[in-house]
């Protein structure tokens, strides 16, 4: 396998991502303005669609790898606790050319490792202290290593900007839907109102 | 102007600024490569950093081992008054050597094996091992991307008229492939 196919596919990851972002901002307002539709005005509709759109993907891109960290329970590690573990990561971030990322723990005899982070710099690799436990060096290695590569190939990205799209299509879906229930009340109440004049 | 001398014009503006691109790219590997070297001897300075504490601690438990002591030493001296690469390569492989017979003599030592200390730097040795291999290994990986850059066409054509040659990677001495002989004494 050339290295160079790798930054090559890094390169496509990332005009990918851009690609996505472009694609999502033009769903996202379609779906905003058929809601707009709907309600009477659509720039309304549009509007509203774009600026939680916006507000969204920007909480995600800069947040989004911190919540996911504390929504699992994920507490950061220092190097004299888990000398083994850093000594992994380190190394495969040498191997591989990037900083190393932060180190999180989840006390948990569940086997489970997952990375998080926008970019390289902004990384950090997850394990559970049930997998620190059975797993020997070669075998942690292997783990730590799929993790880098997905932080390398900028694949966290990809993900959580797809993870926001399908979060504000169900959103604006739900608003939709809402405003339909209020609609009715609203309706049966004016029948009810008039039926008792 | 002729639409001859426009061409002409456009032609060598184009050939300059891929000159411009390939040069700029070829200097950012170049020192990508330095930099990844530099990086190696990080990783063997640290381990040289370790020897001392790791001696002490052994010579608590094994005092009679004085050869490997000795050698270690030898090893650790030979690498911080080393000055060329190839100085430093000799030094560096010696210390790979010293240790392997060090801890293959501590296996003899049952307490010394238990004790807290030894088994934190037997870590922090490991760690350190397998991050001059990683080093290494990054090293070889900048070095192709290196000799890539400047082979293919139309650089190779540029990178001759900077004076920019392929680099060596780093090969294992046939020495170091051979199984290691390990001396109780």
């Amino acid at each position: 396998m050339e290295r160079l196919n790798f930054f090559e596919e890094i390169r496509w990851n990332k005009i990918k991502s851009w690609f996505l972002f472009l694609v999502f901002f033009i769903l996202v307002g379609f779906l905003g303005a058929v809601a707009g539709l709907v309600w009477g005005s659509i720039y309304f509709g549009l509007g509203l669609a774009l600026v939680f759109g916006l507000i969204y993907s920007l909480i995600a891109y800069y947040s989004g790898g911190n919540m996911i960290l504390s929504m699992s329970g994920a507490r950061p590690v220092t190097k004299k606790e888990y000398p083994f573990l850093y000594h992994t990561v380190e190394g495969i971030a040498i191997a591989a050319g990037i900083p190393a990322p932060k180190c999180y723990v989840i006390d948990d005899t569940a086997l489970n490792a997952f990375a998080t982070g926008r970019d390289p710099q902004n990384a950090a690799i997850t394990v559970t202290t049930g997998l620190l436990a059975k797993l020997d060096r070669q075998e942690l290695e292997g783990v730590v290593a799929h993790e880098m590569s997905h932080i390398k190939n900028f694949d966290i990205r990809l993900m959580m900007l797809a993870a926001v799209l399908v979060g504000v299509v169900t959103l604006i879906s739900d608003f939709l839907l809402r405003s339909f229930l209020c609609e009715e009340k609203a309706t049966i109440q004016t029948i009810e109102e008039e039926a008792e004049e | 102007m002729s639409i001859g001398l426009i061409i002409l014009i456009a032609v060598i503006a184009v050939i300059l600024l891929f000159m411009l691109f390939i040069y700029n790219s070829v200097i950012r590997l170049n020192n990508q490569v330095k930099n990844a070297w530099a990086q190696i001897d990080v990783q063997l300075k640290r381990r040289a950093d370790l020897i001392p504490n790791l001696v002490e601690t052994v010579k608590g438990y094994a005092k009679h081992e004085k050869g490997v002591f000795t050698e270690v030493t030898k090893a650790r001296t030979a690498y911080m008054n080393a000055t060329t690469v190839g100085q430093k390569a000799k030094a560096a492989n010696m210390m790979t050597d010293t240790l392997k017979s060090l801890f293959a003599v501590s296996e003899n030592y049952p307490q010394l094996k238990a004790n807290e200390n030894f088994m934190q730097l037997q870590e922090e040795l490991t760690g350190t091992e397998n991050k001059i291999s990683y080093s290494r290994q990054f090293y070889n990986d900048i070095v192709m991307t290196f000799n890539n850059k400047i082979q293919v066409f139309p650089n190779n054509v540029f990178a001759k008229m900077f004076g920019f040659g392929e680099k060596q990677s780093f090969e294992v001495a046939e020495t170091d492939k051979k199984p290691v002989k390990v001396k109780f004494e």
